[in-house]
């Protein structure tokens, strides 16, 4: 789910824009493989970097697109984006909305060039153009390209650092270069971030069941038992951490348990199947 | 790249070997252009590819080429038809398919090879759509098609097949993975969308067929006892490979099946000496079904190798784009754990949609690498619209330290995008590195040669006993043993990179810092023994030198041969 918008009362007009409403149900539900999100507590990038925060520009184009996003149609924003970008080319933020609406739909491949030209423009360029960072780095990540996706949330991480989201992409990228006591670290910085803004109990459980996963690697069963059902807690319907958590009790011989576990990570499976037929290639 | 930069660029890597393939194919004597239906393909059965098989068929030591072949939806029995091709040495050979007797012409994927009769010559069983084929070596280069006598040729479509002795009866069984119910007469699944794109629907809208395990009676005829051995238990998957190794070290071939999009699942033999075949389905509990997150994957590809040093096989499988292949690590034979990350295997892969694949040390530094063969399903795929290529590199990964890293020139013969499905791996020009052959979707099979070159950083290993079961030592664990400790691990196992067979023969690379007194034992899978209901676990070991290739054999009745290095 997509934090900002989960907040979007509370938040900057860029932030409710972007980070709300029905869009978030179609993400998948975790790590790397869910769509790029940005924090509950995250404000306006200027507000955040100790700035005056500029006037939010009015602009229709800007405000249809919001809507388009906010009711989950990512094919009708890619079409005004698009439309946008034809009458303004070279328009960094029509690039920005345009990678976004494709990076909604994940066709990576197709978003990456867009948000490589908005981050080409000025710092100042347009309003969200601190953000783009972040969701090149997501797109760079999806796209197996780890070295520039940490690159690119870095570079957030230093303008953003209590932007939870990013701190738990870096912890992704950590876990994926086998800097497990790092990726730790960056886990448990992302849900204190989460905790101390009541972020949404499904982000902190994304944050809890990384952290088993580190538990996991380490070979630490008793912990990943522990992180996992904390997780779920949160989470009942986190079927990836109803999957773990059978791998570890497989391990440590709760058949019976795993067995159980197993049962309901399938029926959230074949729960989800259910609402979006014949999504699978 | 030039000479020159070749050099600079080796130099560069200090002490570390360069991997470097060239393409010998023109000069090798096979001219071939597989076919695999239509292009651009339309139905879920045009999209495997062919499968590729070494047989040593001639019986001179070295491994020829067997292509099953593919064919077309309008005329599935009258494809161009299966190739044999012998090798004649520095990767030269020559097309004796005439000379085979048996003009295989039934649209066919993956196949199997083992000495089914007992008469010390390699057969071949075939896997089609439509009934499968078992051609029987007559010697003398001629085959004999013996499928209706055998009890074998399931008519549904199956993808890849192992012979193993899973009884310990000192025959060889098989075991047959099977894919989906096609038939073209029926409206296929509508087309399904990926990443927006409306595309060709997966096997998910298709009734999944059972796989089919064959006890051989002794005598080169079978008798199918999947259900009773337990292999009926499991729920039919979308099965495309399988590896047949002893995954928990109790000296019996165990099966893993690599089911598309599906969980995958592992059959442990519980099967007593001579005894009725007994198999128990694991695959869930052991944590080797899905990834970590406990999806489902393709699984197309399957690697086998001891990434981790601690003496249990490892599986790899390549999977589809935007999503990673997987690295299943062997703890304790009991329990695997998805590693791709830790070993840095993930990210590298995503772009990819990977088929044949196999750990090898190309470069002879003591670690295996990866090499894997990629290409996607979808015609209308491009990184814009599917991030992801249609015809995509090879994708080699240098073992480097605690991780993978990806080898950006690999010589001019893995550079190039294919659209690859099948390959083998071997040292068919017998200089001691690895070479490969690769079989592309309706492409031309390319012959790549391995520039390593050296003669003495090298040690392969056959292990080979009389009688059927022994003559390809399926089921053996290959250990090479120096001061006083295991150097390196191999598995000679059935299945293969992707529809298509694994080398008879473990090598090993064998960097100078390993000195020169070396060992390798051969820990023989279990055989009956009359009056000894525990069956025989030979270990036998044998001194070897660098750049020796060596054969052992099971001759030593008993747990381990004394003096022999301890098992594990």
């Amino acid at each position: 789910m997509d934090r900002f918008l989960a907040n979007a009362a509370a938040r900057t007009a860029l932030a409710s824009a972007l980070f709300a409403g029905p869009a978030c149900a179609q993400e998948p539900t975790s790590g790397p493989v869910a769509s790029p999100s940005a924090p509950p507590g995250a404000t306006a990038p200027a507000v955040q970097a100790g700035v005056s925060p500029a006037p939010a520009p009015v602009d229709p184009r800007v405000t249809s697109i919001h809507a388009l996003f906010r009711a989950g149609d990512f094919a009708s924003a890619e079409s005004k984006c698009r439309e946008w970008a034809a009458a303004a080319p070279g328009d960094p933020r029509a690039a920005f909305y345009l990678g976004l609406a494709l990076h909604k739909q994940k066709r990576y491949g197709d978003a990456l060039p867009q948000l490589e030209a908005a981050e080409r423009a000025a710092a100042d360029a347009f309003p969200e153009r601190p953000h783009v960072p972040h969701y090149l780095g997501w797109c760079r990540l999806y796209l197996g390209d780890l070295a520039g996706a940490k690159v690119a949330f870095v570079e957030h991480a230093r303008a953003f650092p209590d932007y939870d989201d990013t701190q738990f992409a870096l912890g992704v990228i950590a876990f994926d270069e086998d800097r497990t006591a790092d990726a730790e670290r960056q886990f448990r910085r992302a849900l204190a971030l989460l905790d101390a803004q009541e972020g949404p109990a499904r982000e902190r459980a994304k944050c809890l069941a990384r952290l088993g996963d580190c538990a996991m690697r380490r070979d630490d069963l008793p912990a990943a038992e522990r992180d996992y059902r904390a997780a779920l807690e949160l989470w009942p319907d986190h079927h990836e951490a109803w999957a773990k958590l059978a791998r570890v009790l497989d391990r440590t011989g709760k058949a019976d348990d795993a067995n159980a576990a197993r049962a309901r990570q399938q029926s959230i499976l074949d729960a989800a199947s259910k609402q979006a037929p014949g999504s699978a290639p | 790249m030039t000479a020159a930069a070749w050099l600079v660029a080796a130099a560069a890597l200090g002490d570390a070997p360069a991997i470097r393939f060239e393409d010998v194919t023109a000069a090798s004597g096979i001219d071939l252009a597989l076919t695999s239906g239509s292009m651009p393909s339309s139905a879920i059965l045009e999209v495997k590819g062919c499968g590729l098989a070494l047989i040593d068929f001639d019986g001179d030591g070295d491994r020829d080429l067997f292509f099953p072949n593919g064919a077309t939806l309008d005329a599935p029995e009258a494809g161009p038809g299966a190739r044999l091709f012998e090798n004649l040495g520095a990767l030269r050979f020559r097309d004796v398919t005439e000379r085979m007797g048996v003009r295989h012409r039934r649209w066919s994927f993956g196949a199997a090879v083992g000495d089914v009769d007992g008469d010390g010559r390699d057969d071949l069983y075939v896997c089609c759509w439509g009934p499968d084929v078992l051609l029987r070596n007559l010697g003398g280069g001629r085959f004999e098609d013996v499928t209706a006598a055998s009890g074998l040729g399931d008519p549904g479509w199956s993808t890849s097949a192992g012979f193993a002795d899973f009884d310990a009866d000192g025959d060889l069984d098989l075991f047959v993975v099977n894919y989906v119910e096609f038939d073209p007469k029926v409206a296929p699944p509508p087309p399904a969308r990926f990443k927006g794109m409306v595309v060709l629907a997966g096997p998910r809208g298709y009734a999944a067929r059972a796989d089919l395990l064959y006890e051989n009676r002794g005598d080169g005829t079978f008798r199918e006892v999947g259900a009773e051995a337990g292999i009926g238990k499991a729920i039919p998957g979308f099965g495309l490979n399988l590896a047949v190794v002893d995954f928990d070290g109790d000296r019996r071939p165990d099966v893993l099946v690599a089911n598309d999009s599906e969980p995958n699942a592992l059959f442990m033999n519980r099967s007593a000496p001579g005894g009725p075949m007994r198999f128990e389905e694991r695959g869930m509990q052991a944590g080797v079904a899905t990834n970590f997150d406990g999806a489902a994957q393709a699984s197309m590809g399957i690697a086998v190798g001891d990434v981790d040093g601690n003496g249990f096989p490892d599986v790899f499988t390549t999977n589809f784009s935007s999503d990673t292949n997987t690295l299943h690590m062997n703890l304790d034979g009991s329990f695997f754990d998805d590693r791709t990350s830790q070993y840095g295997l993930g990210a590298p892969s995503r772009p990819l949609l990977g088929w044949a694949t196999a750990f090898v040390d190309l470069d002879h530094d003591g670690a295996e690498d990866l090499a894997t063969f990629n290409g996607h399903v979808y015609p209308q795929a491009t990184k814009a619209s599917m991030d992801s290529e249609y015809e995509q590199p090879p994708l080699v990964m240098r073992r480097a330290g605690a991780r993978f890293e990806v080898v950006a020139d690999a010589g001019p013969g893995l550079r190039a995008p294919h659209r690859d499905r099948t390959a083998v791996f071997d040292d068919l020009d017998g200089d001691g590195d690895v070479d490969i052959v690769v079989g592309e979707l309706n492409g031309k099979v390319r012959v790549l040669r391995n520039m390593h070159d050296r003669a003495d950083d090298w040690v392969k290993v056959r292990a080979q006993a009389p009688g059927p079961a022994g003559s390809h030592g399926i089921g053996c664990r290959v250990q090479l043993w120096g001061g006083g400790k295991v150097l390196a691990r191999r598995w000679i196992w059935a299945g293969g990179p992707f529809q298509s067979t694994v080398s008879v023969e473990a090598h090993f690379g064998v960097p100078a810092a390993w000195g020169d007194r070396l060992s390798v034992m051969v820990d023989w899978p279990l055989l009956k023994r009359p009056g000894d209901p525990a069956g025989v676990m030979a270990s036998i070991a044998v001194p070897v030198r660098r750049g020796q290739s060596v054969t052992v054999g099971r001759d030593v009745i008993g747990a381990a041969t004394p003096g022999s290095p301890g098992s594990r």
